[in-house]
């Protein structure tokens, strides 16, 4: 089948979870013999130019959907290529005219695909909407955090109204978790498809190594690999505000991705005790370095106290077999690896970091084969493979 | 890990040392312990160290030098014949002396280098295994950072004090955002020490809640007794003194700050005087240095028409007065909003006297049942009860009777024989050997650090040497755990140095035979150090194309210390 995929962000040189996702169902799809394309707009400036991908429209531009864009981009990004005659068609024509699926992932790009199915004058693309989250409940926690609950209650409004719409007009739908599963399958008449997260089998070469301890300085440490995405930053210091007495003083915590940055320049981190001796920020690394810090990582903390879906982190950590520490939410959709070797999970945040302390005290965990066998379901070969069979059904 | 050498108990006197400004508490504990530690274990085995050049050294008194009478009384101004300042005042003694022969008027100097002496080459320092007692103003010192490493590297096993967690529970009475500082500080503490001292129940709470909270390893805790520091008598009582003491007045010793809450008691005398009292409440004395944060309570003090007259403040109050004051007491005072202890009860009830105190923190600790308490925060109850007491002088005289009858003053050979036997119960359990990590603890030339390994790239050349640690004299058995794989086809060798890799202690050749398991023993070496050496090194060179990963390395007294030989044993996985 020809397919394409529709997203606010390219998916060559990934960074973030949800770029990982869609580069990875893109794979796999072309692996069981399907064309595949993705397509899209740029959601923030500074993605670098891809093939297929529109640049992101300035900001002024959202302010005619919504009087204040921050935080709500993603939706007035979606409603500005909806509405919008001038942008409508500029992404349109970069959709191939024969093709047969469209997968949008996120609901943002949803109603400007419903538009274009309704314009296109041959044989409509079937649509798949590939949920990441609940997204109004998790648009609501960030909001909240930075503009207070009134404002943040009638932003989730908008996107709950998004999200409804996408579920009830799509031909399928994927969800990362049983439980956004169960609440999309509440309000679609199609059949929701369980796809969870998944990780890539990496392997670093010895530079990647050598780089990773330059780094770390040679020292044992803890790593947190995220994004900036707020949740990220509430979550850490949801669990480490309070101080970083978890860590001896020749331990680290390190910050692998653009959560470092986020992190040293909140408020709280100057008053956080002991963080500034403890920290380093990586920054965003490359592959084989952050293959690399998953490597020599003596454990992996999951800090993840708000949002939906599921922690494609979490999937990396089970199968790089190193000790984990984590929430139950970042435990979302990888519940069966609760208690297994090695895995540490705690809601309350002295217990999180009891238990940091104790996995640091611990020798490196050392999986047995068919521990590691056992894990391999969290490979994206495995978890995609779900949706990879029903978009197979749907070509026969 | 057990040693063949007798370890040494040491005591951090780097703040009694250093100390030049009036006395407090923790100086007057950490010369306390000092003086009755070394009583109990023997001046052999109890020694006494300074924090000096980013290391621990023995300490040793200066031989008192012939001194003038002018330059005595000089230092006797710096810092009164008190046991507080017993090792501070010969250091001063000598820095004067110098001074007095440096500083002279054509020489126009103003100031002279005088270091921490030691004795000299041979100094003594703490050893692998031996304990390091530091209960002085540590948190105002760099060497409690080192602690953990100390005791990683070096062996040395920290018993440290927690006095109270003020700074932390409560910063607002505290100079300046100190609340962040000091949880960095308690968390070193807990990470360098083995046991942590804490001068009460109260404290050891607070300290082990706060590492709870912050994930910091709560180690294990006793609670010292601390001695009543009954004040000396005999010494020269001054005249503001002698003439206070002529009538009646209610004490409080204390610092003038914030929290130990000398407002309350300027209200309660506000509202008494308003009561119409003035004429009989006696002179409310306050003994102290005035603290950070009570400039406007001294002004209203100063300045309040209602009290004037009948609230004093004295300073610099040698020891003698004090014991002065304490006995000529009416009754004593301790509003305090909060104490890790609370010395001044405990000094009050062991002078016999009738105490008011908060029942905030520990003071409950300290004064029992013999204490009447009172609400800190209530002026009218503090009132109240300071009336009654002024009108019922009976009252007080039975609350002196009770506490004549019950009080135990606590000694300072008590706190030496919880502290001593604190030491025989962490020394009767088997240490463990010395455990290194290669990837985190040695260096290499032609490896890679993988986590706690170190793996050989290919390279011909050093691929570990490290980690210039110290280790007493003894016989010692080195386990290296690894995998050395088959397309390694020349020998390996492992040796073990000091002094800079210029004396080597063993020397041995691997030949691998077949590939071996993961993480299993590669080689036993047993090797003699005739002294101390304080860098030892491991060292493994490899020819190129060796595949040899090193994982982990343990080093203890060799069981067959016995043996004549030092011989080595080779157990090659896969052999």
């Amino acid at each position: 089948m020809k397919i394409v995929t529709l997203s606010t962000y390219p998916i060559e040189n990934p960074r973030h979870g949800g770029q990982h996702r869609l580069l990875n169902l893109v794979r796999s799809l072309q692996a069981s013999g399907h064309s595949v394309s993705a397509v899209g707009v740029m959601g923030a400036p500074h993605y670098p130019p891809s093939a297929g991908f529109l640049p992101r429209p300035p900001t002024t531009e959202f302010n005619h959907y919504i009087p204040n864009p921050l935080l709500m981009d993603d939706w007035a990004l979606g409603e500005l290529m909806a509405l919008d005659d001038r942008y409508f068609p500029r992404l349109a024509a970069l959709i191939p005219p024969d093709t047969e699926v469209l997968h949008i992932e996120q609901p943002w790009l949803f109603r400007f695909a419903r538009r274009y199915v309704a314009e296109r004058r041959t044989r409509p693309p079937l649509l798949i909407y590939g949920g990441q989250n609940v997204e109004h409940e998790l648009k609501l926690r960030i909001v909240t955090n930075y503009l207070g609950e009134e404002h943040a209650k009638a932003c989730a409004e908008l996107v709950l109204e998004c999200e409804t719409d996408a579920l009830r007009h799509a031909d399928l739908v994927c969800a990362v978790s049983q439980e956004d599963a169960v609440w999309m399958q509440a309000r679609t008449k199609t059949d929701v498809v369980l796809a969870a997260n998944g990780a890539n089998d990496r392997s670093a070469s010895l530079d990647g190594i050598r780089l990773a301890n330059k780094i770390t300085g040679h020292r044992r440490f803890a790593l947190y690999s995220a994004s900036a995405h707020p949740p990220n930053v509430v979550g850490f210091f949801d669990m480490f505000g309070r101080g970083v007495g978890c860590f001896a003083p020749n331990q680290s915590l390190v910050v692998a991705g653009s959560a470092g940055s986020a992190i040293q320049g909140n408020d709280r981190f100057p008053k956080t005790p002991g963080l500034d001796r403890h920290f380093i920020a990586s920054g965003e690394v490359d592959d084989d370095c952050l293959s690399a810090l998953l490597q020599v990582a003596h454990a992996i903390v999951l800090p993840i106290t708000q949002g939906g879906g599921t922690n494609l982190k979490t999937a990396e950590a089970i199968w790089a077999g190193h000790h984990i520490v984590a929430t139950p939410l970042a435990m979302r959709g990888y519940e069966q690896f609760i208690g297994s070797l090695g895995v540490s999970v705690h809601s309350e945040p002295a217990e999180f970091r009891l238990a940091v302390r104790e996995a640091m005290g611990q020798p490196a965990l050392a999986l047995t084969p068919d521990e590691r066998e056992r894990r391999r379901v969290v490979l994206w070969e495995s978890t995609l493979m779900p949706l990879i069979k029903r978009v197979n059904e749907l070509a026969d | 890990m057990a040693s063949h050498r007798k370890s040494i108990v040491w005591i951090n006197v780097t703040t009694s040392v250093a100390w030049s400004r009036p006395p407090v508490g923790i100086v007057r504990v950490e010369r306390a312990l000092a003086e009755h530690l070394q009583k109990a274990l023997g001046v052999e085995d109890c020694r006494l160290c300074v924090w000096q050049d980013d290391r621990f050294v023995e300490w040793v008194s200066p031989p008192p030098a012939p001194a003038s009478a002018q330059l005595e009384q000089a230092v006797d101004l710096v810092l009164p014949r008190s046991a507080s300042f017993d090792l501070a005042r010969p250091f001063v003694m000598r820095a004067l002396q110098r001074f007095a022969t440096e500083a002279t008027p054509a020489k126009k100097r103003d100031q002279v280098q005088v270091t921490i002496p030691t004795n000299g080459p041979a100094r003594l320092h703490p050893q692998r295994g031996d304990f390091v007692i530091s209960v002085g103003l540590d948190w105002d010192n760099r060497y409690t950072e080192h602690f953990h490493a100390l005791a990683q590297r070096e062996g040395l096993r920290f018993i440290t004090c927690c006095y109270d967690l003020i700074p932390v529970l409560f910063p607002q009475y505290c100079v300046g955002e100190v609340a962040q500082r000091f949880t960095e500080y308690f968390v070193q503490l807990s990470w360098g020490s083995e046991a942590v001292l804490c001068i009460s129940e109260q404290t050891r709470r607070d300290y082990t809640q706060l590492c709870h909270e912050l994930g910091a390893p709560a180690r294990k805790t006793v609670v010292i007794p601390l001695g009543d520091s009954i004040p000396a008598q005999g010494g020269n009582i001054g005249m503001q003194v002698e003439a206070l003491s002529r009538r009646p007045f209610i004490l409080f010793v204390s610092t003038i700050e914030r929290r130990k809450n000398h407002e309350v008691l300027y209200r309660a005398y506000h509202l008494l005087a308003r009561r119409g009292l003035t004429s009989t409440l006696p002179k409310l004395v306050f003994v102290g240095m005035p603290g950070w944060g009570v400039s406007e309570l001294l002004k209203d003090i100063e300045l309040d028409p209602v009290t004037s007259g009948l609230i004093v403040q004295l300073n610099h109050v040698s020891d003698s007065e004090l014991n002065h004051l304490y006995r000529h007491a009416f009754f004593c005072v301790f509003p305090s909003l909060y104490e890790g202890w609370g010395l001044p009860v405990g000094e009050a009830l062991a002078m016999g006297k009738a105490v008011v105190a908060s029942a905030e923190g520990s003071l409950p600790e300290v004064g029992g049942d013999l204490v009447r308490y009172t609400q800190p925060w209530d002026a009218y109850a503090w009132a109240d009860v300071l009336q009654d007491l002024i009108e019922n002088p009976d009252r007080v005289s039975e609350m002196e009777a009770r506490v004549r009858k019950h009080y135990r003053p606590r000694q300072w050979t008590e706190t030496a024989n919880v502290v001593a036997a604190l030491i025989q119960d962490l020394s009767s359990g088997q240490s463990p050997p010395i455990s290194l990590l290669p990837g985190y603890d040695m260096s290499t030339h032609v490896g890679v650090h993988v986590g706690p390994s170190l793996r050989a790239s290919g390279a011909a050349g050093m691929l570990a040497f490290g980690p210039h640690w110290s280790l007493s004299a003894g016989t010692y058995r080195a386990q290296i755990w690894g995998k050395l794989g088959d397309r390694t086809k020349e020998s390996v060798r492992f040796d073990i140095t000091s002094d800079r890799g210029l004396r080597t202690h063993h020397e041995e050749r691997v030949r691998p035979a077949a590939d071996g398991p993961d993480n299993a023993v590669l080689i036993t070496l047993r090797f003699t150090l005739e002294r101390e050496v304080t860098d030892l090194e491991i060292r493994c060179e490899v020819e190129a194309g060796s595949a040899l990963q090193l994982d982990r390395i343990e080093i203890d007294e060799d069981a067959k210390v016995h043996l004549a030989t030092a011989a080595t044993e080779l157990t090659i996985s896969a052999a």
